[in-house]
Order: structure tokens, then sequence, then C-alpha cells
């Protein structure tokens, strides 16, 4: 007994170490690409779309954080692959590597608008087979080409790549951007009842990348765009909790306030009238005082409950806009209308679910709205 | 009846194993009344037992052990033929000492045999030598009374001048009367002064001891802040004295066996009679005394070999130098062997749960000693696993690390030549070489090996592209985890397993440190302390015992004893619930007793 | 030297009970359990789960009474008694292949996850092989080892799911577990899947007689069912909450995927799903450990063996085979749903048939003197 039991014990490390590993790619062996991005071929070369990838140089990064010698040179080099499609491309360019790429650090993938306008299905479809690649990296829409923002070199990173990311996770964190991962735009996606946004990157100069609002998707196009006005008021119509926004209120005699949202809420409230759907949104923030004009006090309960409903009517006036111009122009349901329906009125999601866009766009929408002033700074004049 | 007496005359607490399980039913346990013989002079164990109650495992083990001994019998009238007889057993051996003399009173001769080096000279000189020597016609006039002076029963000596010698003669508070060559040659062996009378068959034995001890000293390997500074040294008579001194108990049992048959070790087994479970002490008694080997050097050969697992790294029975340590797992109802000639003592059963814990754990306050067991956990785990997960993360889920951070890891190992398997390994076997060395080296030298070791091997070898620098910490977190572990020898099975786990992790990443963590919990499932779980108590749970493992809940709150153990007494503070927060009724106490004071 | 102390031979305490039901029930089928849920039973799926662990629950009732009519005794032996023997030869050859069967898929389940997410260039064989290994390693101790292996591993079935379903509240939408019913027919089909959750607890009515309170049979076993629907709610709950219904179905484990998308706040480390797996090793490797042990004890007790540990090696081949078997990992997942709900019957369905069969033929100790 004891003496098989050793024989047991002693025979599994064997195989272990006989097993050898096949598996091991030590963390500096691999091409570690950092984003990627995908434009539309151009004409006549024969491929259907070119892919960029930026891929870090090992050692160029210091480990030592700020004390280590400056990097000479880049830190990252970006390169440019076309082909017929996603895994076309990534075969093409690990020729031209010298070790095995690896998706598992890619923080973002950017498609300029021309490609999302044409459709990312197949290319998505790609990305979600790939076990390496992160569910929590970000989907981002260019002006202009895709391979611009991945060749940028903003000053304030070492990591280009980074930057993006980390520009796109603060603006997440703080409220400014909705939290649309790629599992997230994935599952919006999926939705019958939904349809997704994505940001907007937009290059100031070569080499300073900015966000710049909303691209928004009908299945897996694009159809339009939200300035970054609309997309706080898509936001406030979601009800995105954390909010970051501010925006001015005009108040009689030409005087103003600037109040900023701080925290949203929305409800929904959907009734249904002979097969027409109407869709009540109780939207509700919660703000603080940014800036007066002169002749107005914060103390002044009145002047509060004027710029309170004063900046409800705006807020309302922006929703209504926007609804219009998703419902006529886009007829895109980024408020994820539907799932509501699907949620709360099965019987009658059951016979508008196979074209929701449609009846999206056929919808009554009632927008009320309530702001809140909660404070008014340390000023007190 | 006698016998008793005898053990109230002369100590009588180290109690032999043939008494111990004679007395077991009807001991009214007087046998604490006196207290062992003061430090200066320690009792000899045979003085308890008296004449004839020799064990029969020791003549049984002398009779294989010394075959001259064996046909020797009993000792002759004759002084010569005894010294001859002594002579050929002893043979020449430079220390033993025969001091033939004369007695003074008597006009006897006489002679005292007694090893040079092991008994006390000027003693000797003082108060046997003296008061027989000198001329005393008194002795003579009260030799003629045949009369016992003294109430029946307390002489030892059955001789009636051998008990007047006795009385009037030497002046030492125990004396043993023998009759056999065996019981001579073996009181020699133990340091005892023999006395022979012509004419006489039988002799004294005078407890006279006399050699150089270590003095009573803070254990250097197990030191802590706050505690008592006593530990254990070489002679197990004080090392009984000092267990006696921490638990004035009278139901705490010392139990001498001899072991070794060329060394003729003494090993106490020391339990508290009412607290521990009596299957658990037998179970012990029946593997120690199973031992047969010529030599017992250490408490490390008894633990070799009455261990239930042999092929196991990991320690089934705990051992200290702490006499504190000792009494509170006495307490608990576990039993310490003391082994003759070493500091270590053993403690049995010993299940994992211990190794991360430390006698202060008890004396700091539950907060912090919480805290402090939390953080030696923690470094239990690191000091296992840390370099494999690091070798894991490194070499197959480079994706767990965050992105700036992998980069730049990437680029310190970017010249690092080996896979990072072979880096951690060659991290890890110089750092056991280091560790080794500075170990080995005197006082003086080795810290500078640790320093220079450290620095230059680590600075070097990362300047050399060998290894990258977070390997360096990483086997430095590694290193320092295992010397926060306080039992030495789990801390040293841990390292033994971290190499294995090493290679899983180098060869299968995640899956493969969790395979090879698997096997280690089935292994360490399997194990058995003399039949307590080595898991427990978490597997099997005993939901009172894990108040003190992981947390160190408040001394009032530990109200019962593991029971793991299933002992006779379970409760420790019975009327704990009405005292909440009297933390004077301590682990060390056992107030609710109501033990009488002394 | 002094392995057996003899006096806690065979025991099993109640948490142990306990323990060893959560750990063989939890096991690789919880990372595909959400999609197979939804598939059938909508945005019921939470629902179907809560329901779906009633059949499992009514069987080891019906089980612990069935083994209270023969106290010492397992089904590997009392089934002679019950059924007419040459039949019971059949049932018991049907019994011990299934349970081969379930071993061998569990591992081959495993194996496709390990390759397909974590280790894509090692051979399957070889994680396959290693994860047998280890276990045969495991079910050659007795009882008592293997209940405390189980009662070790407790804490690591429960916590990371629970972890996990805390984190993902972040992501969350409520909207997405409505409407709580849509068809009964998928609830139906929905709850039927959910019971072959807990077919991998075939020790369960083999360990009643080895237990130190028996009397608390029903109770402990009850608890390790109610522990494990805990996990299996958290996991549906949490991926439907996340996914939504229809995302659900396009991702084929959804709790694995339901990993990739949580972060936990101020961690160093930022993809856990490695992490997870290596957690889930255990989970796997205790479900695998329980089937296999319940097939080593039921062939040794059938044919009166004695022993089983010398059964363990031989078996090895076989489950590995069996674990070979599917081709790809869909023909996998269709094998896997047919032989679960065939184990709904064969394993719960017993129970009942058990039951029933020792009323009417009056078979066992002292009838009707078992408490409800």
């Amino acid at each position: 007994m004891q003496r098989r039991r050793r024989v047991t014990t002693l025979l599994l490390p064997l195989v272990l170490l006989l097993a050898g590993c096949w598996d091991r790619r030590e963390i500096d062996e691999r091409s570690n690409v950092l984003a990627t991005g995908a434009d539309l071929c151009e004409k006549g070369q024969g491929c259907n779309l070119i892919v960029t990838r930026q891929i870090a140089i090992p050692g160029r990064i210091p480990l030592g954080g700020a004390t280590g010698a400056p990097a000479k040179g880049e830190s990252v080099v970006a390169f440019s692959t076309p082909g017929k499609n996603g895994p076309d491309t990534a075969r093409k360019a690990q020729a031209e590597l010298n070790r095995t790429v690896s998706f598992a650090h890619t923080r973002f993938i950017a498609f300029s608008e021309a490609f999302a306008r044409q459709g990312l299905r197949e290319y998505l479809d790609y990305v979600r087979r790939v076990p390496e690649v992160r569910r929590l990296m970000w989907i981002t829409i260019t002006e202009g080409k895709a391979s611009d923002v991945l060749r940028s070199k903003p000053s304030l990173e070492l990591v280009p790549a980074l930057y993006v990311n980390d520009m796109i996770d603060d603006a997440v964190k703080a409220g400014r951007l909705p939290d649309i991962y790629l599992g997230e735009f994935l599952t919006r996606i999926s939705n019958k009842g939904e349809d997704t946004v994505a940001p907007i990157i937009r290059m100031i100069g070569l080499d300073h990348p900015a966000l710049a609002g909303l691209a928004v998707f009908r299945d897996f196009k694009m159809v339009g765009k939200l300035t970054p006005d609309e997309m706080f008021t898509q936001m406030q119509l979601r009800g995105h909790r954390k909010g970051a926004e501010s925006f001015e209120v005009a108040l009689p005699g030409g005087n103003s306030a600037n109040i900023r949202v701080y925290e949203r809420t929305a409800r929904y409230r959907l009734s249904q009238n002979q097969g027409r759907l109407t869709c009540r949104i109780q939207v509700r923030l919660e703000t603080e005082v940014l800036q007066l004009s002169p002749e107005l006090s914060g103390e002044d309960p009145k002047v509060l409950a004027d710029i309170e409903r004063r900046g409800a009517e705006e807020v309302v006036k922006r929703a209504n806009a926007l609804m219009k111009k998703l419902q006529q122009e886009y007829q895109a349901d980024i408020l994820g209308v539907g799932e509501h329906v699907r949620g709360t009125m099965p019987k009658y999601w059951k016979t508008v679910s196979e074209d929701w866009s449609k009846a999206f766009a056929k919808t009554q929408f009632q927008v009320e709205a309530e702001v809140h002033i909660r404070r008014t700074g340390l000023g007190t004049e | 009846m006698l016998e008793i007496i005898k053990e109230l005359l002369f100590g009588g607490e180290p109690v032999t194993e043939q008494h111990g399980s004679k007395s077991q039913t009807p001991d009214p346990a007087p046998s604490h009344v006196v207290e062992l013989a003061p430090l200066p002079t320690p009792l000899p164990m045979e003085t308890t037992t008296g004449t004839p109650s020799r064990s029969s495992l020791q003549s049984e083990a002398e009779s294989g052990g010394r075959p001259h001994v064996a046909q020797g019998g009993g000792l002759s009238q004759s002084l010569s033929a005894n010294l001859k007889a002594l002579k050929q057993i002893f043979g020449t051996s430079a220390d033993i000492t025969y001091r033939p003399f004369v007695v003074g009173g008597l006009q006897l001769g006489a002679a005292l045999i007694y090893l040079d080096g092991m008994v006390d000279g000027p003693s000797i000189n003082e108060f046997v030598l003296r008061p027989l020597m000198q001329r005393d016609q008194q002795l003579l006039a009260i030799s003629q009374v045949q009369t016992d002076p003294l109430p029946s029963g307390v002489a030892v000596a059955t001789n009636p001048l051998l008990l007047q010698i006795q009385h009037m003669l030497v002046f030492n508070g125990a004396l043993a009367e023998r009759t056999l060559f065996t019981q001579i040659v073996d009181d020699v062996l133990a340091g005892l002064t023999v006395l022979l009378i012509d004419t006489m068959d039988s002799a004294l034995a005078i407890p006279l001891q006399g050699y150089e001890e270590r003095s009573v000293s803070e254990p250097p390997t197990e030191a802590l802040v706050r505690g008592p500074r006593d530990g254990f040294i070489e002679s197990i008579r004080i090392n009984m004295s000092l267990l006696r001194r921490k638990l004035k108990d009278p139901n705490l049992r010392m139990e001498i066996v001899r072991v070794g048959r060329r060394t003729n070790t003494e090993v106490a087994i020391c339990f508290i009679q009412d607290v521990a479970n009596p299957k658990l002490v037998n179970e012990i008694r029946t593997r120690i005394k199973g031992i047969d080997i010529d030599g017992i050097l250490e408490s490390g050969y008894l633990e070799q070999i009455i261990e239930d697992h042999h092929f196991s790294p990991f320690p089934q029975i705990q051992n200290t130098e702490r006499a504190d340590r000792a009494v509170a797992n006495l307490l608990e109802g576990r039993v310490v062997v003391l082994v003759d000639g070493t500091p270590f003592c053993l403690i049995l059963p010993s299940v994992f749960n211990q190794f991360y814990q430390a006698p202060e754990d008890y004396y700091e306050r539950f907060l912090i000693a919480t805290m402090i067991r939390g953080i030696r956990i923690i470094s239990l785990f690191f000091s296992l696993t840390f370099t494999s997960l690091y070798v894991a993360l490194i070499s197959f889920h480079a994706e767990m690390l965050p992105t700036k951070f992998a980069v730049a890891v990437a680029g310190g190992r970017a010249g690092v030549p080996f896979p990072s398997v072979a880096e951690a390994f060659f991290m890890e076997l110089s750092m056991e070489i280091l560790r080794e060395a500075a170990l080995r080296l005197p006082k003086a030298i080795g810290p500078t090996v640790s320093i220079v070791g450290a620095l230059v091997i680590g600075e070097a070898s990362v300047r050399a592209g060998i290894v990258s620098p977070l390997m360096v910490i990483v086997v430095a977190l590694t290193s320092i985890g295992s010397f926060a572990v306080p039992s030495y020898s789990a801390a040293i099975a841990l390292r033994i397993v971290k190499f294995p786990i090493i290679l899983a992790a180098g060869t299968f990443g995640l899956y493969g440190v969790m395979l090879a963590v698997i096997g280690l919990v089935v292994h360490l499932a399997s194990l058995k302390s003399v039949g307590v779980p080595y898991l427990a108590p978490f597997a099997p749970m005993k939901p009172e015992d894990v108040k003190d493992t992981i947390f160190r809940l408040p001394l009032w709150a530990m109200t019962k004893r593991p029971a793991t153990l299933r002992t006779q007494d379970a409760t420790r503070q019975p009327h704990a619930a009405s005292l909440l927060g009297a933390e004077n009724l301590g682990i060390e106490g056992e107030s609710g007793h109501g033990q009488p004071e002394r | 030297m002094g392995n057996q102390s003899g006096e806690e031979h065979g025991s099993i305490t109640p948490y142990q009970l306990t323990a060893i039901a959560v750990g063989s029930i939890i096991g690789v089928g919880v990372l595909a359990f959400p999609r197979l849920l939804v598939e059938q039973a909508g945005t019921a799926a939470p629902l179907a789960a809560l329901l779906g662990a009633i059949p499992p629950a009514l069987s080891w009732v019906a089980w612990v009474k069935v083994g209270r009519k023969f106290p010492q005794q397992t089904p590997a032996e009392y089934v002679t008694k019950l059924i007419w023997p040459p039949l019971a030869w059949v049932y018991a050859l049907l019994g011990m292949i299934f349970v081969l069967i379930i071993t061998g898929l569990t591992v081959r389940e495993f194996g496709a996850v390990v390759k397909t997410s974590v280790l894509p260039n090692t051979p399957i064989e070889v994680s396959i092989s290693l994860l047998l290994l280890a276990a045969a390693y495991f079910v050659r101790y007795d009882l008592q080892v293997f209940a405390r292996v189980y009662e070790v591993f407790l804490p690591l079935m429960l916590a990371p799911l629970t972890l996990i379903g805390l984190l993902s509240l972040k992501n969350a939408r409520l909207v997405y577990l409505m409407p709580v019913i849509t068809d009964w027919l998928g609830l139906l089909k929905g709850i039927a899947m959910a019971s072959v959750g807990y077919i991998a607890f075939v020790i369960g009515p083999f360990l009643l007689p080895s237990l130190t309170r028996p009397k608390e049979a029903v109770k402990s076993g009850l608890w390790g069912i109610g522990l494990s629907l805990f996990v299996y709610m958290l996991a549906v709950t949490a991926s439907l909450a996340v996914f939504g219904p229809e995302e659900l179905k396009h991702v084929i484990w959804p709790t694995f995927e339901l990993v990739k998308t949580t972060t936990v706040p101020g961690f160093i480390l930022e993809r856990l799903e490695s992490a997870f797996l290596g957690i889930w090793v255990a989970a796997v490797f205790t479900t695998v450990g329980g089937t296999y042990y319940a097939l080593v004890v039921t062939i040794a007790q059938f044919f009166k063996l004695g022993d089983h540990k010398t059964l363990v090696l031989p078996l090895i081949p076989i489950i590995y085979m069996i674990a070979m078997g599917p081709a790809s990992i869909h023909s996998l997942y269709r094998v896997v749903t047919f032989f679960g709900l065939i184990g709904v019957g064969l394993v719960q369905g017993t129970g009942f048939l058990f039951l029933l069969l020792s009323v009417i033929r009056k078979k066992g100790a002292q009838p009707g003197a078992t408490k409800a």
C-alpha cells in the first residue's frame, strides 16, 4: 500500500516533466498588440480592409517607471496589413513578426467611420471567437482613418494605445461616456430591443486623439453620430447614474446659470393603445450650480426654483430633438426601450419583436424632466 | 504500601512506566506531596522504583545489550569479589574510579565506585567519605540495638548495618539499596556513587551527580518578544522540573521509559492524567516502547521512528524548546515527550494548524494575535506558491497583468535567456544555498554571508541579465515568507513542496499549480498524527476548534480544549460565561479547578 | 504504522455530507448551465433553476428513506433484494455504465474549456490525463480522506461565484431578468435541464451507511443541494442580468464569460478568467472524484470484491476513452444533454423507484417506522 502510493506520487511529477510545456510563452516572447484599427481598403488594391496594429517593443518601456532611462526611439510600432478579412490580416501580420502575435493586451479596436458604416458583423464575429481577446476592451469609431489614431504619438503618455484607453476609462468612470466595452457592445447588438453606440475619436492635429460624441448603430451598421451634447442627453434618458455634463440655462433678463449634473435617473412608463406604444420617460437630474450671472443670488430660493424649472425645460427640449433624430433619421433604439417592452409587456413584444426598429420609430415618447439643485458651490452670492 | 511510602520519601514523582500502569486505577495521587529534589543534585530515577521493581523491559534490554551483567546476578558478601566482578564489567575504562577505604566505626573495608566527571567530588568527600571514615564509638553502641529508630517502612536498606549507615553516616537525601550487579552498573553509568561495604551483600547508591550542564536560557530557535525566557536544556531532570514548575498539578504524569540498547536514554512521556485521552497516551506509550535501536541521541530519532507517515515531507510531530509551549500543549490535552540529552521535546499529536501558531499568540491580546497570525498565514502561502504563481503569470497568463506593467515586465525580461521556470529554479536554489550556508557558518560570519549573498548575487545576476529584477523580488519575498513560519520543520517542508509546484507552474501554468495544490491537499488530508487527522479542525470540521485557527479569539471565548483530541476533561473555563472579559482566567491558569494553594 | 486508528473509521459527519454534496454537484457544468437553461426557458431561467432543485431534493429524501430500511447497506448491495436478481444485474450494470460515462464526459467538458480558453496548444489528451491521474490518486484513499478533501475545498466551490456574482452587479440590468415567465413548456424543459445539474451527486446514497448521525442525513443532504442551488442561481441570475437573454445564447460558457467581464476593483490582476479556471479545477476535481469514487465503490460492492482501491487504476483508460469520444465541442454538449436527461431518470428516479419497491415488497427493516 505505502509503496504503491509512493510510486504514484513519484509518477505524477515525472509525467509533468516529460509532458513538456506547449503553452509556455514568456511574456517577452509575445508580440503584444496593444490596439487594433480597421480601415476600408482603397479601391483597386485587391483587398477588403487594412488592419493596423500597434505593437509594444519590449525593453523600450522601462520597468522602473520614471526613474528608468528615457527610452530611445519609439515604445511601440504600428504597421498596417491589408487583407480579405480579420483573420487574413492577422495571418499576414504574423508573417512579418519575429514573435507570436498576442491579442491578450489589446485595449481597444478603432474602426474608421466608413468601415463601420459598412457593418461590423464579420469582424466582430472574429473578435468574439478569439479567447485571448479581453471582453473589457473598448470599441471606438474614428472620424477619418483608424490608422491615424494608431500612429499618433500623444505626448502625455509613453504608450499611445494606453493614452486612448486611459482617456476612455477615465471618461466612463467620470460619467462622460457610456460604459460600452466589447462585451456590452455585443450584448446590445444581440438584444432585439436595443441598438448600440460607440465613442467617436477625432484626431486633433497629428498626435492628439480626442473624444467627439457617439456613433449610433443599428444592428451591426453605423447609421449616424451624436454630438457630445446629444450624447449627454442620451445618457440622461438612459439614466446613466454618474453624471458629469454641465449646461447653460437661459434666464429672463439676459441672465444665465451654468449647472452641472452629477446624478441622473430615468424611469420608463410604457403603455399601449391599439397597437400604438406610448413611452413616458421621467428624467430626474441632481445638479449643482457652477456659475451664476452676477445679478442673481444663489441663496434666493426663487432664483433656484427658476433655474430648476427652466433647466428641466431645456432638458426636455434637447431630449425631444434627440428622439426625433433617433426615430426619424436613424431608427435606432439606443435607449433600450425595446428591452423594457420585452420585459414588461411580453405579449405586445411578440408582435413587434421581429421588426422593432420600425415599431420604435412609431412609438410616441413623452419626456418629463425634473432638475434639482442640491448645491451652489463655495460661493454664497 | 511500602512502595508508596518510599515514593513519599524519595520524591516519587517521576513515575516509572511500570508504576504508572500499575497504579492507574487506585491512585490516590499522593505521589507529588514531596517536591522534586532541589536542583543542584537532581534525583535519580532508580530511587523511586525501589529495589525489586525493575521493569521487565529494562532487564530484557540489558540482557540483550550487556551480556556480562546478565550472568552477574547478586552481590556476594566479599568486597574484593564484588570489586573484581565490577572491574570485569567496566574493564579498563579510564573514567571509572574505585575508592577503597575503611569505615571508621566498624573497621570494615569499603569502596566507593563512581564515574569521574559525573559526580560531585567535594560532596562525596564531605558527605560520604568524611562521616564514614571518622572513628565514632557511638555507632557501635547503637549498632547493637536491633530496633529501627525510625518509623517502620521508612528505611531503604534491609541489612541492619547498612540501615545504620544510611541513617547515621551518609549525609544525603535520597539513597537506594542495591543487591544486583545490573543495578549497580546502571547506577554508576547514570552518575550515582555506589558504596560497597565488606561483609554485606547489598550496596548503597548515593545520588551525588555533578556534571557540567548548560544553564536554562532563552531558546535561540524560538525567540519571542513577550513570554517566559526559559527553554529546555540537555538534562531531562531539569526539563521535567521546568514543566512541573509551570504546571503544579498532581495529575501531571511523567513516565520514564528507557530507549536505546546502548545509550539507555531516558525518555519521559508527560501528560495530564485526567485531561489527555488515555487511548492516545497508550498509543504513544506502545509506540515508544516498541522502539528497538542502539541509540537515541536526539528527539528527532524518536520522531522519525514513531511518526505515522514516513514518506511525507510534513512534520507530523511538533518539537519545541520552549517549556511554556510544552505546558500549553499539555493543557490542551496533548502528550509531551522529553528526551534526555536534547532541549527539543516532542509534542503529539500535532496538526497542520499548529505550524503557524506561536506561543506569543496567546500572550498578546487577541486582536494583535489574530493579525499577526494572519500575516503568518499569508507568508505561509507566499512561501508555498508565490514563485510558482509568478512563473505561471509570466509564462502563461500574461493577460492577467495590467497592460502597462506587462509591457514593462516584458522589457525587464527582454535580455534573460532562460524561461522563467529555469530562472525561478536558479534563484530559489541559490536562495536555499545561501540559507544553508548562513546557518552553518559561525555566528559572526553568518549575517555577512547572507547580506553579501543576497545583495551581490541578486544585483549581479540582474546586471548580467541572468534573471529579471522582478524575479529577485519574488524569490526574496518567498524566502522571507518561509522564515516567518514559526515552525522550522514546517517551513522546510513548504520549501521542499515549493519546487514541484514551480515545475507544475512552468509546464501548465495556473492549471498545473492548481493540480499540484490539489495533490497537496489530498496528501495532507490523508495524513494523521497519532490518529488525529492532520487537517483538523478544518477537515474534519470542528466548529469549536476553529476559534483558535486563522483567528485567535479572546481567551474568554476559548472555553474548551481542542475537540479533535477527545480529552477527558473538555472544559478549560467552566465559569467563563459569567466572567466575560475576565482575561485573568488565562490559558495557563486552570483557575476553575479549585486547586489548593501550595 | 498506526494508519488506521479505528475509532472513527468510515464515519462521515453531517457537515462532510454537505460538503460532498456541494463538491460533487458543483463542477464544470456551472460554466454552460446558464446557456442551456436560457435556451430552454428564456428569461424564466432563474425560476427554472430554482424549481429544478426540487426533483433532486425529493429524490434525496426518497434515497434516505430507502437507506433507512437497509441501514448497513449501500444501494449496490440492496438492489438485488429489491429487484428480481437478474433484472437487478442489468439495472446495476446500466447504472455503472452511466456513472462511467458521466465521469468521462465531465473530464472531457473541462478539458474542452481548458483547451479553448487557457492552454490552446497543450493537447487535450494531456490535460485530461492529468486531471484523471489526480482524481485516481485521490480515489485510492479511503472514505475519511475522501470526505476531508471535500471539506477543504468547500469554500473554493462557493466563494468564487459569490464574488463574481457580487462584482457583476455593476453591469447587471434588471430588465434582462424580465419577464419572469415566458412560456410554460419552456419553463418545464428548463426545470428538467436544471435538475440535470444535480446528477453528479450519485455518491450520496452510498454514504448513508457511513454517517455518524444518520438522523441528519436528510437535512445535511438538502443543505448540500441548497448550497449548490445557490451557486447555480448565482451563475444563472448574474449571467442573465449581465448578458441578457439574447447574447447569452451566443456565448458557449456564459459563467466563464461573466468572469471575463468582471474586474475586482483595486486588485492588481486584471483578467481573472485564468485564475477562475485555475480554482475551478478544484470544483471539477471534486465532481470527477465523486462520480469516480461512486463508480469504483459500486463495482466493488456489487461484485463483492472487497477493496475498491484495486479498481481505480484499471478504470483510467476506460474513462479516458469515453472522454475522448465526442468529436467536437458541440457534439459533446449534445451527448452531455442526452446523458444528463437519462441521468435524471436513473439517479433521481431510482430513488423513488426503490422507495416504492421497498414499500410494496415490504423489504428492509421496520417499514413505516421511519419518521416522515
